[in-house]
């Protein structure tokens, strides 16, 4: 199984200013050393060794991951401004002739994770085929919504794409059982779900957009039962702690301190921390991963997740 | 973990030894609570405690938030310097009336 990131932003897209994009420039060439800025290959080499978001970005858009089976089956979480960066790529395979499927799920239907969908060029071919989850009751009315005359020009009925919308059942099996996938109400407001996907002997879990309102007791550990073991944890860390806990309390996100904790005690493999800060420039989400790392450092446990930041184009292989 | 509690009847001293993480924090939580209740202040004494957990951090901070109110007042004391890096790191530090040990906690709030 992998997983690909297309969008990793929270709550709005947000592209890189042009003074962060000049900053970016005038710290590589100052840390460029003795390279030969004048040899294409070796300015190359040392652009490729920097750090992503020194010699690129984490990203600006908003959610969209997909997840591949060893078989090629295909599952897209959410449809955030990511979705259009991967309906480009997929119209390079059968998905441009017409004679591609899918399964899509959806978090939840806030705008940062339903606005990629007019974009989506494989929904336009005919030919192709989809099958739309959500535990959320007529996400085809919710989706339908956004391309009303007042808010998009196009209808989705032009979207030529055979399209079939499913309230997502407890367990749900997919590609003849070879992907299963089940759910957990997360809070946020009008309420987010995880997905832990199943495939090829290995478990991804996506759980955004998350608050957590208790670290203890009853309700923490259902959050731990569900991510046990996962390979992967794609997790809310919108917020510092301090933002969680006390000045954006109930405002629906989580934090990295929060996530470590959780997976460190659910013995996850690797914790990929998403849906950053739009406010938040590259230096600052990079501050606070390193700050998580040092928290991680603190632990007593002795079995400790990987922890990334999740940035556009991340590959990860199960 | 473990849960020591001391002082006078208008000022708890409550002393926490080990780890205060999702497991523990409860206990320290309804022992801290107890206290307010009971119409004392705080001093949390945090001088043997070597491990604290956002769980544990929540449980500080929803009472420092109420002490904020002016029903009682709170104050962290002994922090360990791994202690005291995860409320830096967390950006607690500022959000606390944090002092070096219990006895100058206890001077200052009976003064």
């Amino acid at each position: 199984m992998k997983a690909r990131f297309w969008g990793v932003r929270g709550s709005i897209p947000t592209p890189l200013p042009s003074e962060q994009i000049e900053h970016k420039i005038v710290r590589a060439l100052l840390g460029a050393g003795d390279v030969d800025l004048t040899d294409e290959a070796a300015v190359r080499a040392y652009v490729a060794s920097l750090p992503v978001h020194e010699r690129g970005c984490w990203g600006g858009n908003t959610t969209c991951v997909q997840v591949t089976s060893d078989a090629g089956d295909t599952i897209i979480i959410d449809a955030g401004s990511g979705l259009r960066g991967l309906g480009d790529a997929m119209l390079d395979s059968q998905f441009g002739r017409g004679e591609g499927y899918a399964a899509m799920l959806f978090t939840h239907t806030h705008w940062d994770h339903i606005q990629g969908l007019p974009f989506f060029r494989p929904f336009y071919v005919k030919g192709n085929r989809f099958d739309i989850f959500a535990r959320h009751e007529d996400i085809h009315g919710r989706l339908k919504y956004q391309h009303d005359f007042r808010f998009f020009p196009v209808g989705m009925e032009v979207m030529a794409a055979e399209k079939n919308f499913h309230l997502m059942p407890d367990e749900l099996h997919l590609f003849d059982d070879r992907m299963q996938v089940t759910a957990i109400a997360l809070d946020h407001p009008g309420v987010a779900y995880a997905y832990r996907i199943e495939a090829d002997g290995h478990a991804f879990v996506m759980a955004s957009d998350a608050e957590y309102r208790e670290l203890s007791g009853e309700y923490w550990d259902k959050y731990v039962n569900f991510y046990r073991g996962a390979d992967v944890l794609v997790f809310d860390a919108q917020y510092t702690l301090r933002e969680a806990l006390v000045e954006k309390q109930n405002w629906g996100h989580s934090s990295a301190m929060i996530g470590i904790d959780l997976a460190t005690e659910a013995g996850v493999g690797t914790i990929v921390m998403v849906h950053h800060e739009p406010s938040y420039d590259d230096d600052k989400i990079k501050r606070i991963f390193d700050d998580s790392l040092r928290y991680l450092d603190r632990m007593p446990s002795t079995v400790r997740p990987t922890v990334l930041v999740g940035y556009e184009g991340l590959m990860l292989e199960l | 973990m473990e849960i020591e509690v001391g002082g006078t009847d208008a000022l708890a001293v409550v002393a926490v030894r080990g780890r205060v993480d999702a497991y523990t924090a409860p206990d320290v939580e309804e022992k801290l609570q107890e206290q307010v209740a009971a119409g004392k202040h705080l001093v949390v004494d945090l001088s043997a405690t070597d491990y604290v957990s956002s769980a544990g951090l929540r449980v500080l901070i929803t009472l420092a938030k109420r002490a904020l109110g002016g029903q009682f007042a709170m104050r962290l004391c002994g922090m360990q310097d791994a202690v005291r890096e995860v409320f830096d790191i967390a950006g607690f530090t500022k959000l606390f009336e944090i002092r070096e040990s219990a006895a100058a906690a206890v001077a200052e709030l009976t003064a």
